[in-house]
């Protein structure tokens, strides 16, 4: 088993929780404290990757990026080719794990008491520093559930992967991939051996996100 | 762990610009990955190109080639995908050709008692349940319910039938004596050692399973593109196919385009040597 490939995928499950999250919280925020006009239709939109089968969201995301596609074609005048590369897997799992985060941190933000954002306001407090001090950590249990789930299901991704990343050896095959190519040529070895390294750092992952989610020390608020 | 820091070096490639011009994406049935990682490094040596594998099923492949995927090479498990894309004008003319062969076998669970020589023998009492590919979505399956009507035995073994999602779903249910008989194909079995093959369709009835390969007309690199496919279609090549159990086309391409009509010609399509296990 190499382990480039569990190192290659921790990296881009990681770097597409990373790029997501401040658009996730952002819009979970949104959803939980705002009301504007188009808000059912982008919770709905949101929710497509969980509802669509994965290869399908993954074909979406092939037309999408692909040369004539919309955004493929913008990127294309810049030289910048995502099909197939390893930007390609961080779009799949970007998109796949997007929705998982922004609905467990939306309810994150509906959890926390806005009597203490009122009453941090009333001394004064702008509102980033409302979000940044009595919001973001009061939700906390909320966004890192959210960041592990989206990084879970990043670590998994597959469906979508496939379509739009291919699976080319050393510059695309996450853990999943190789599961899948060393099942179809018969190395049931080495896919169980890569099935025992993924649950381990689900697990890892979850664990890791259980212990940072504790309730803080001190006077319950 | 040799390549420790490699996908810091693909992230790297990857800021600085697409792929380079030495490297070709060879789009390839899954069920090659162990013959085209052997032949890869060979590729590099006698080419000087790189061939990248991208191992799919190969209606995936089809449809990243479609949405215009930098693909260079594809290689078909079946002829009906290849035959769409040149239908949509993606191949580049003259560049299709034979490069593979397979054969449809039945293998039953290494300890099995049952005598099974031939298609008639899947009419006896002790043949309870045959696996297969579902034929409407696997091709494996579909070239065996075709087979077993050409010989007239489907009527009394189609309440054996029990189709499967896929040819490695056939052959786990096989190894595992859940099914007393599967079709799948001869490369399959030759990876999973608790099976082993009785019988492989043979004759003017039997499914002829083409893996056909072409240049796909967008590439980037189409000098590069050409190198590979020649070396995958060179003596070079061939043996290395041949040992994960595919059978060749009768006559080699060598270098020559030569363009095949769809399943007008058959290539002997049973394996060398029923393999003892």
């Amino acid at each position: 088993m190499s382990w480039n490939v569990v190192f290659f995928t921790v990296v881009m499950a990681a770097l597409a929780v990373a790029i997501t999250l401040p658009v996730a919280l952002y819009l979970a925020w949104l959803l939980a404290r705002k009301r504007w006009p188009g808000k059912t239709l982008v919770e709905a939109l949101v929710a497509v990757p969980l509802v669509l089968p994965p290869v399908a969201t993954g074909f979406a995301l092939l037309l999408l990026f692909g040369p004539n596609g919309w955004f493929g074609s913008v990127l294309e005048r810049f030289g910048i080719e995502v099909i197939f590369s390893w930007k390609a897997v961080v779009v799949a799992m970007a998109v796949m794990s997007f929705p998982l985060m922004v609905r467990t941190a939306r309810v994150g933000f509906e959890s926390v008491d806005l009597n203490l954002e009122d009453a941090a306001r009333s001394f004064g407090a702008k509102p980033w520093k409302v979000f940044w001090q009595i919001t973001l950590p009061l939700a906390r249990r909320g966004v890192l559930g959210g960041v592990i789930l989206g990084f879970a299901r990043a670590l998994g991704e597959f469906g979508a992967t496939i379509m739009v990343a291919g699976n080319i050896p050393g510059r695309t095959t996450t853990i999943s991939l190789a599961i899948y190519s060393d099942v179809f040529s018969g190395d049931n070895a080495a896919a169980l051996k890569l099935m025992a390294v993924s649950l381990l750092l689900a697990l890892g992952a979850l664990a890791l996100g259980e212990r940072l989610a504790r309730p803080l020390p001190g006077p319950t608020v | 762990m040799k390549f420790k820091f490699l996908p810091v070096l693909v992230l790297l490639a990857g800021w600085v610009g697409p792929a380079r011009a030495d490297a070709v994406i060879v789009s390839a049935a899954a069920s090659l990955k162990d013959a085209l990682t052997e032949l890869a490094p060979l590729c590099l040596k006698q080419t000087g190109v790189n061939l990248l594998p991208n191992l799919a099923a190969s209606g995936v492949l089809a449809a990243q080639i479609k949405s215009g995927a930098p693909v260079d090479i594809f290689i078909s498990a079946d002829d009906e995908t290849m035959n769409g894309l040149e239908k949509s004008g993606l191949l580049l003319a003259g560049s299709r050709a034979k490069l593979l062969g397979n054969a449809l076998v039945f293998v039953v669970p290494v300890d099995s008692k049952l005598k099974i020589a031939g298609p008639d023998d899947l009419r006896q009492d002790g043949v309870k349940h045959v696996g297969i590919g579902d034929p409407k979505t696997v091709p494996a399956g579909h070239y065996t319910s075709d087979y077993l009507t050409k010989l007239k035995i489907l009527p009394d073994v189609q309440g054996k039938l029990v189709p499967l999602d896929n040819v490695r779903t056939v052959l786990s249910q096989v190894a595992a004596g859940n099914v007393e008989v599967g079709a799948v194909y001869h490369t399959d079995a030759l990876v999973e050692k608790k099976v082993r093959e009785v019988f492989a369709a043979i004759g003017p009835d039997a499914p002829v399973i083409n893996y056909p390969i072409a240049v796909i007309k967008g590439t980037k690199a189409p000098a590069a593109a050409a190198k590979v496919r020649e070396f995958l279609l060179s003596d070079g090549a061939r043996p290395v196919f041949a040992r994960y159990g595919f059978t060749l086309p009768d006559k080699p391409a060598a270098g020559k385009p030569a363009p095949e009509a769809g399943n007008a010609t058959a290539p002997s399509n049973a394996p060398a040597a029923a393999p003892a296990k």
